[in-house]
This record gives structure tokens, sequence and C-alpha cells, in this order.
């Protein structure tokens, strides 16, 4: 990381914490506005720990968002669906790692005809610019803080998607794929 | 998991998303053309909450009275009745996709109206009784959380400011009465 990076990842890091203390995890910064995916900063980890221990950090513009149905999981009635969303991420600079062009990422909510799923975590919207970080291990890619969604590289270059919901693989989610364009 | 329940803010805000979101989202105030029940009047139940950590609260008690606070809106036809039958309205443990919140609502639709809602809370986070002088304090009120949830139940999202629907209650803390504005947006959407 050259130092222009981290100085401007310090200062994001004096700004973030003053935020934080009113539950905010995303900041203004030069007209623009950051939104740090949430999981690590949820599971405790600071800005700092997470810029140090993150493999891959990009920050990029949310280009499109793609909601699909899947089962809710409930075994009192199996029908029940909920909506997650593929979010696409053109990568505007890569902090660390291997630069890709193009981020697909899979959270949850969203909408489609049958079912609107709202959840109480950061909202994302096309046009906002994240900051996505990432940790691997043995080639497999997972969103900072969580074991729920993980990305592994292929020699072709596409990122296949590994989520798991309630310790199970989603049959629906397989058989899409997260790319990860190089 | 401890980090999580240490974690100042579970119900991360989206409110500070106002200058770029273009989205409903966003200007939830109204909530104007979004799908609603089509009948105001439904009943809920609760189904497992097996794995969900509780400290001086019955999920499903906790869950009634948030659904009785909505409930008593007088100038709006909105009712929730509990039951242990068949029911539109689901609560249960479930787990999230993501890590970073503690429940989620997802309403089903059919011709543009709701016609069911499941209600998860993340076994993730533990809930307690925050009015309990023995709660530790560290966990979501659920109470609050369910009375949060329910009004995305009716479809309402969230606020910036003086409402139930702002995203961003601290842990051991509560909210368990709706706000001026809470009542006004009900009995708009349900007269």
């Amino acid at each position: 990381m050259n130092k222009k990076i981290i100085i401007s990842l310090l200062a994001l890091a004096v700004i973030i914490p003053a935020v934080s203390i009113l539950g905010f995890d995303t900041v203004q910064h030069d007209n623009r506005l950051y939104t740090h995916s949430s999981a690590g900063i949820s599971s405790g980890a600071s800005i700092e720990e997470m810029v140090d221990n993150a493999d891959y950090i990009v920050e990029g513009k949310l280009t499109n968002a793609k909601s699909i149905e899947v089962p809710m999981g409930s075994s009192e009635d199996p029908l029940r669906i909920k909506a997650v969303t593929y979010w696409t991420i053109q990568v505007d600079k890569f902090y660390k790692g291997e630069p890709v062009k193009e981020l697909v990422f899979l959270r949850a909510g969203g909408e489609t005809s049958k079912v609107v799923s709202t959840f109480d975590g950061l909202q994302w919207n096309v046009g906002d610019t994240v900051f996505v970080y990432l940790t691997e291990k043995d080639g497999t890619f997972k969103q900072y803080g969580t074991d729920k969604i993980s990305f592994k590289f292929t020699e072709s270059g596409i990122a296949e998607a590994y989520p798991l919901w309630n310790s199970k693989p989603i049959e629906q989610l397989r058989e899409e794929q997260i790319v990860l364009t190089k | 998991m401890n980090n999580k329940i240490a974690t100042k803010t579970v119900l991360i805000l989206s409110v500070i998303m106002i200058g770029t979101m273009g989205t409903t989202q966003a200007f939830a105030w109204h909530d104007w053309g979004e799908p609603t029940w089509a009948t105001a009047s439904n009943g809920f139940k609760c189904n497992s909450f097996s794995g969900l950590t509780t400290h001086y609260v019955t999920p499903c008690t906790a869950i009634r009275s948030a659904a009785s606070t909505w409930n008593g809106v007088s100038d709006s036809s909105w009712s929730l009745v509990y039951t242990t039958g068949t029911a539109p309205i689901h609560h249960e443990a479930g787990e999230s996709l993501d890590d970073d919140h503690v429940a989620e609502t997802a309403n089903m639709l059919q011709n543009g109206k709701i016609v069911g809602s499941t209600v998860t809370y993340d076994p993730d986070y533990c809930f307690e009784d925050s009015a309990n002088a023995n709660s530790p304090g560290t966990c979501h009120d659920m109470q609050s959380i369910s009375l949060h949830e329910q009004g995305h139940i009716q479809e309402v999202h969230h606020e910036w400011w003086n409402s139930v629907m702002v995203s961003g209650l601290n842990v051991g803390t509560q909210q368990r009465t709706l706000f001026t504005h809470d009542v006004d947006v009900l009995e708009a959407r349900y007269p």
C-alpha cells in the first residue's frame, strides 16, 4: 500500500469512529458517500483492524442490483420465501489485493414481484460508493467478519459463490455465479 | 459473538443515506405507493425461537406486547391477532445472510397486495427484556425490535428521526411506544 493510500485510509479512520458514535458506519468525505461493508464493523472490528486484516479492500460504485427469491428456511412453512440481492460493484480503486474490474456481491434484502424483504442493516443503493473488505484463506474469499458468504477464484478467473444459509447451501444460489472479472 | 453483543448499534442506520438515496428507502415518510395488506386485521403466530439467546424475556410475549401497541392506535383499523393456528404472519428465529442486522421482515406479495409476512430474529444476537433490572443491558430489547419489525410488516420503511422505524436502536435500550408520526402513518395507511 503506498503512502497516499495509507494517508487516505487513516483520514477515513479518523472520521468514521466519530460517525460511528451515532451508530453510522457510512461517512461523507470529499462530497462522496462511503459505505463500508458492515459485517466486520458489526462484529466489533474497527476500521483500522479491518484495514490491517483484510486481504482485499475495494472501493467501487454500485451499478446494478438484481434480487432473487430464496426459501425462508422455515420448518413451519417451507413455501415461505424472502429476497436476496446481487449487487454489482464497478471497482474504482483497489487498496489491497489483486485488482479486478467488477465484483458482484450478495446481500440480504431485496424486492421481487413476489416478495419484499427489509432488513435493518446498512442499506445499499445503486449509485452509492462502497468499500468492501474481503479476507482470503486458501484461495477462498469472504466478506470480512462473516463466514456466511465466500468467494473462490477458479482458473478461468470466475469466482464462484458458496453461500450458506443455516449452514446449508441454497441450491438456487449455488446455481448462480458470483462473477469477479479480472 | 460477544463482540457483536458489545457493538453499540446493530440496527445500523440507513437514514444517513439521505444524500444519495433515490429509492423508496429514503423517503419513507409517506410510503405512498407501497403495497398494503388486503385486510387490516390479520393473524400472527410464533414459530420456533430455538437457538435464540434470551434474557428475562419470552420472545412471543414481547412480540404480542408490540402487536398490542400497534393495535392501540385508535383511528386505525390495523389489528394483529395472536393465534396458535394458521396465520399469515410468522415470527421465528432465523439466520440472515448478512451479519449486520438482528432481524429481517419478508412480506410476500400477490397481485400487489401483501398476503403473508415472516419476521426472523437472528440467533447470532441476544435479546432481553431491558425493563427488567436483571437484564444484562448488552442485548437487544425484544419488544422494541419487534415493534420496529411490525412496522415493516405494514410495509413501512425506515425513518430518520422521531419514529420507531428509525433503524439504530442501541443494545439495552427501549423504544416501546409509538411516536406521533408512526400513529399518523398507520392511520393514513390503514384508516
